[in-house]
């Protein structure tokens, strides 16, 4: 059994995770508001852009490069999906489309497999340097710059929903999408734009994680259930809902594993979820039928 | 300006629309009223490109736009002001009145400052409140808001749906002086209301539609008159 001296020391770790769910819970929210759907591709985009950095790092391409074309390739991929399966199919349910994602997702989760295998890759960053012991925690590089990363993805999320025309009229659509549509906002061009948006974070939030965890062909399930779970906290509603609904699954956990068992991390990760859906059903059940037209 | 020609829309298997007729000429201003249910607002979202029609037409400045969605009819000048009001809670009234001219943003950024600061002169109300969220205003200055946001878009045929549903009786004067007046800067109107008097008294001509077709129509001083429509929407006998 761990002491309160432990403490900080599992919030840091508890933050560095929370802060990618957090990431995949932003995915979630925004494809969620604008087109109805929870897209549970969002966990693949994370593990593509792992696999991919990795891929690339491996193959001589330095860090940054790598980590550009892994994310390039993943919007891709999903302007591939919005336009072939979800825009296509725009006149099906919610749930059916719902269905789509889970459908993708393990498709994209096989072909994953047969392409890098069931290894697990490493991205070797700052693998040489100690840790900074900062008032007896010890931060690793690789938290420090997940961190750092994560606060610079959020500061550009922001900058785009706050203070560019696209990003308002996304936003609009969020809100009300009919009197977006009412204003000339195309849905569908919205649409786009969300799954491009979700994409984008979701492969930096893969390529950060993997120093912390390894990544493998498989991670990406878990990290939607994560991502989901986060999301639900914050209310599925708003950006800021699903950081803050990140970063408290994050430090939930860590608490949960360094305080019970680590074996006991996702146990609190979906005790969490269940006494959300205990406790505030209509709000989450009720967002969730709701139809989007 | 606006010819609607045997117009029939449904709601999946329920007719709202058998067949509906009216007409409307540059600068009118024209009231649709009727009970609930009478199909008001499905016409109002047919014309604005809300509705696909199961039939009919809808010529609008000589062409047929009837099943066009509603991003296009927006730049083609028909902008719909939708019932209980819609603003973008969580934006700024600023934003708002930006969002307004959308369509036309790429081409026209620089002039929408000086837009937005025209339209907040005409909405004294939402002056010195630019920065608010929309969500918080009353329910007069939304109305206002989304009545200024739709002015954003610079429409040629503006459709109010329901303007003084749940407002006090001195907004709904200001938004009747406020609708007579817009057709002074060249605009065509068409209210849709439930409030018979207020939807009249904004309008030079109207149609009384009751279960999807027009039972009356005429000029509006005298629809206020007509013991019909006295009879069964203004209480006296």
């Amino acid at each position: 059994m761990e002491g309160l001296a432990s403490l900080p020391q599992f919030l840091l770790v508890g933050l560095t995770l929370g802060s990618i769910y957090a990431l995949v819970a932003v995915g979630f929210v925004l494809i969620y508001n604008v087109t109805g759907i929870l897209n549970f591709t969002q966990g693949e985009f994370c593990m593509l852009g792992a696999m991919l950095t990795a891929t690339f790092v491996r193959s001589g391409i330095h860090l940054l490069p790598a980590s550009f074309l892994a994310v390039a390739t993943v919007v891709l991929l999903a302007v591939l999906l919005e336009r072939g399966a979800i825009s296509s199919a725009r006149k099906a349910t919610p749930l059916t489309l719902i269905f789509v994602t889970l459908g993708a997702a393990t498709a994209i989760r096989g072909i994953a497999l047969l392409i890098f295998g069931t290894e697990p890759y490493t991205l070797p960053v700052f693998q040489n340097l100690r840790p900074l012991q900062l008032a007896g925690v010890s931060v690793t590089w690789a938290s420090l710059s997940a961190l750092a990363v994560v606060v610079v993805v959020v500061l550009l999320i922001f900058f785009l929903l706050e203070r560019t025309m696209a990003g308002k009229a996304l936003r609009a659509c969020m809100i009300n999408k009919l009197a977006a549509q009412l204003m000339g906002i195309n849905p569908q061009r919205m649409s786009l734009l969300a799954f491009v948006l979700s994409a984008a974070v979701g492969a930096v939030a893969g390529i950060i994680i993997a120093p912390i965890t390894l990544a493998v062909y498989d991670m990406g399930l878990m990290l939607s259930l994560k991502g989901f779970i986060a999301a639900t906290l914050g209310g599925l509603a708003s950006a800021p809902g699903a950081i803050a609904g990140g970063l408290l699954l994050g430090v939930l956990e860590a608490l949960g594993a360094g305080y019970i068992g680590s074996g006991y991390k996702d146990v609190a990760a979906f005790a969490v979820l269940l006494v959300v859906l205990f406790v505030r059903p209509d709000g989450l059940i009720g967002a969730i039928r709701g139809e989007r037209v | 300006m606006l010819t609607v020609n045997g117009l029939q829309v449904a709601h999946g298997a329920i007719k709202v629309l058998h067949g509906l007729n009216i007409s409307v000429e540059q600068g009118e201003i024209v009231a649709v009223i009727g009970a609930n249910g009478a199909g008001k607002s499905t016409m109002l979202g047919a014309i604005a490109g809300i509705y696909r029609p199961s039939g009919g037409q809808i010529v609008y400045c000589g062409r047929n736009v009837a099943g066009q969605p509603a991003e296009i009819l927006v730049k083609q000048g028909i902008v719909l002001v939708p019932e209980r009001r819609q603003v973008f809670a969580a934006l700024s009234v600023y934003d708002n009145l930006l969002l307004g001219a959308y369509h036309r943003y790429r081409s026209e950024k620089h002039l929408l400052p000086a837009e937005i600061s025209r339209i907040l002169e005409m909405f004294t109300v939402l002056k010195g409140r630019e920065k608010q969220a929309a969500g918080t205003l009353s329910g007069g200055m939304q109305q206002m808001l989304v009545i200024g946001r739709a002015m954003m878009a610079k429409p040629k045929l503006l459709l109010l749906d329901e303007p003084s549903l749940g407002l006090a009786p001195l907004i709904v004067r200001e938004i009747t002086q406020l609708v007579r007046s817009l057709r002074e800067q060249g605009m065509t109107v068409i209210v849709v209301e439930q409030n018979v008097r207020a939807g009249l008294e904004m309008a030079d001509r109207g149609y009384v539609l009751e279960r999807g077709l027009v039972v009356i129509d005429g000029a509006a001083e005298e629809l206020l008159v007509d013991c019909r429509v006295q009879n069964a929407y203004l209480g006296r006998k």
